[in-house]
């Protein structure tokens, strides 16, 4: 039995997270059912910061985090973990008084936005089929996030604080007694007199283990597509570019998925779209992508979609990647 | 993309201390923390909530 002062449940970007603010109080295990840190949730998020839009209390959890994010501890990483990304918001006819809202809302909050037209969004991202919407918003001061850096940062530090990370350490059990819990795995037994349950899509599972019985928290799926980028195009310039409603957004991203190449497009859908949905969305931006590139270099009709594919596996049991539960069992207690 | 301060929130919870002074004003509060120590706070409700898990049942 190997003793700690915390355990943490998950070695996602929650619980590295949370694993690192608590390895500066004591000793802390983080036990992760996979063989690697961020593998579900971690790895398909969109991975952007932006005080901007979204809820009030969204912003302000963001803005909480943007000196970190910012100006990490040193040793942290080598590389900044936030860059200059952008975001541009497309609205079809019939959204625009949703657009409007918005960019009132992103003014109250001191942003700096620019409205345009559709046709004229295409400079900001050529590939937008600019006859499905009516207007755009662009605005400048979106920033991605190096959510592996981010992760392994966290990590690093954790372990330089004392910590451990051990992959392929399901908890199996969790029981307490005399003030302490003890979580068994298959790579051994923990005791610790506090666990922090950042199981994402398995918050519920671990609660239960625990003997918390509660039924309320529901994982989600969440789908990406991974795409070439169109041949010959310069897509590290491209804004985190989203329609409106919010029925999906891409960026340009940076060595993912299993070819490894230097650049990729990345489609994602938000929690609660239908996976077999993907190729909707792709119909706002292929068309204008192929024709764009038709005419010049190589023709990439389909969006360069040549390798597309869900990275979540509909078949398996992890239908369940978890945009909702992260850190505490609860609802987004981390985000 | 909130994660960092997220991260300070969950670990004020462990440590059994004060939620960190920049976070007060997010309404967490003893009386919507339950037992155990958990606290849903859903930044994407249409109208963002903080409160006790039985509470979203």
């Amino acid at each position: 039995m190997e003793t700690a002062d915390f355990i943490v449940i998950g070695g996602g970007i929650a619980g590295a997270s949370v694993g690192y603010e608590l390895s500066l109080h004591g000793k802390v295990v983080v036990l992760e059912m996979e063989a690697s840190a961020g593998y579900h949730s971690t790895g398909r998020s969109a991975a952007v910061m932006s005080e901007n839009y979204g809820p009030a209390l969204w912003s302000r959890l963001v803005t909480a985090s943007r000196a970190f994010l910012e100006a990490p501890p040193d040793d942290f990483t080598d590389v900044p973990l936030v860059t200059p990304r952008g975001a541009l918001f497309l609205a079809r006819d019939g959204e625009q008084a949703q657009l409007q809202a918005q960019a009132e809302e992103m003014l109250r909050r001191g942003a700096t936005i620019e409205m345009t037209t559709a046709q004229e969004a295409l400079r900001f991202c050529p590939v937008v089929r600019d006859s499905e919407f009516a207007s755009a918003l662009y605005e400048p001061d979106c920033k991605d996030i190096d959510t592996n850096a981010l992760l392994t940062g966290y990590l690093r530090a954790l372990r330089k604080n004392g910590g451990t990370f051990i992959p392929d350490a399901r908890v199996q059990s969790l029981q307490h007694s005399q003030g302490t819990w003890q979580a068994s795995s298959p790579r051994g037994n923990f005791e610790a007199p506090v666990v922090v349950n950042a199981a994402g899509g398995w918050v519920q599972e671990i609660a239960e283990l625990a003997g918390l019985s509660f039924r309320n928290v529901v994982p989600f799926r969440r789908t990406a597509v991974v795409f070439d980028p169109p041949a010959g195009s310069a897509i590290q310039g491209w804004p985190m570019t989203f329609d409106v409603a919010e029925t999906f957004y891409f960026k340009p991203e940076a060595g993912l998925g299993s070819w490894c190449r230097p650049s990729i497009w990345l489609l994602l859908l938000p929690a609660k779209h239908r996976p077999t949905n993907w190729k909707s969305p792709l119909r706002s931006i292929e068309s204008t992508a192929a024709r764009r590139w038709r005419s010049g270099r190589s023709a990439t009709n389909g969006a360069g979609c040549a390798h597309s594919h869900r990275i979540m596996n509909p078949s398996s049991d992890e239908t369940r990647s978890s945009p909702v539960s992260f850190g505490l069992p609860g609802k987004a207690a981390m985000a | 993309m909130a994660g960092a301060a997220a991260a300070r929130l969950a670990a004020s919870f462990a440590l059994d201390a004060a939620i960190p002074a920049d976070l007060v004003g997010l309404g967490i509060t003893a009386e919507n923390v339950s037992p155990g120590r958990v606290c849903v706070v859903d930044p994407d409700a249409a109208a963002p909530v903080v409160g006790k898990l039985e509470d979203f049942a």
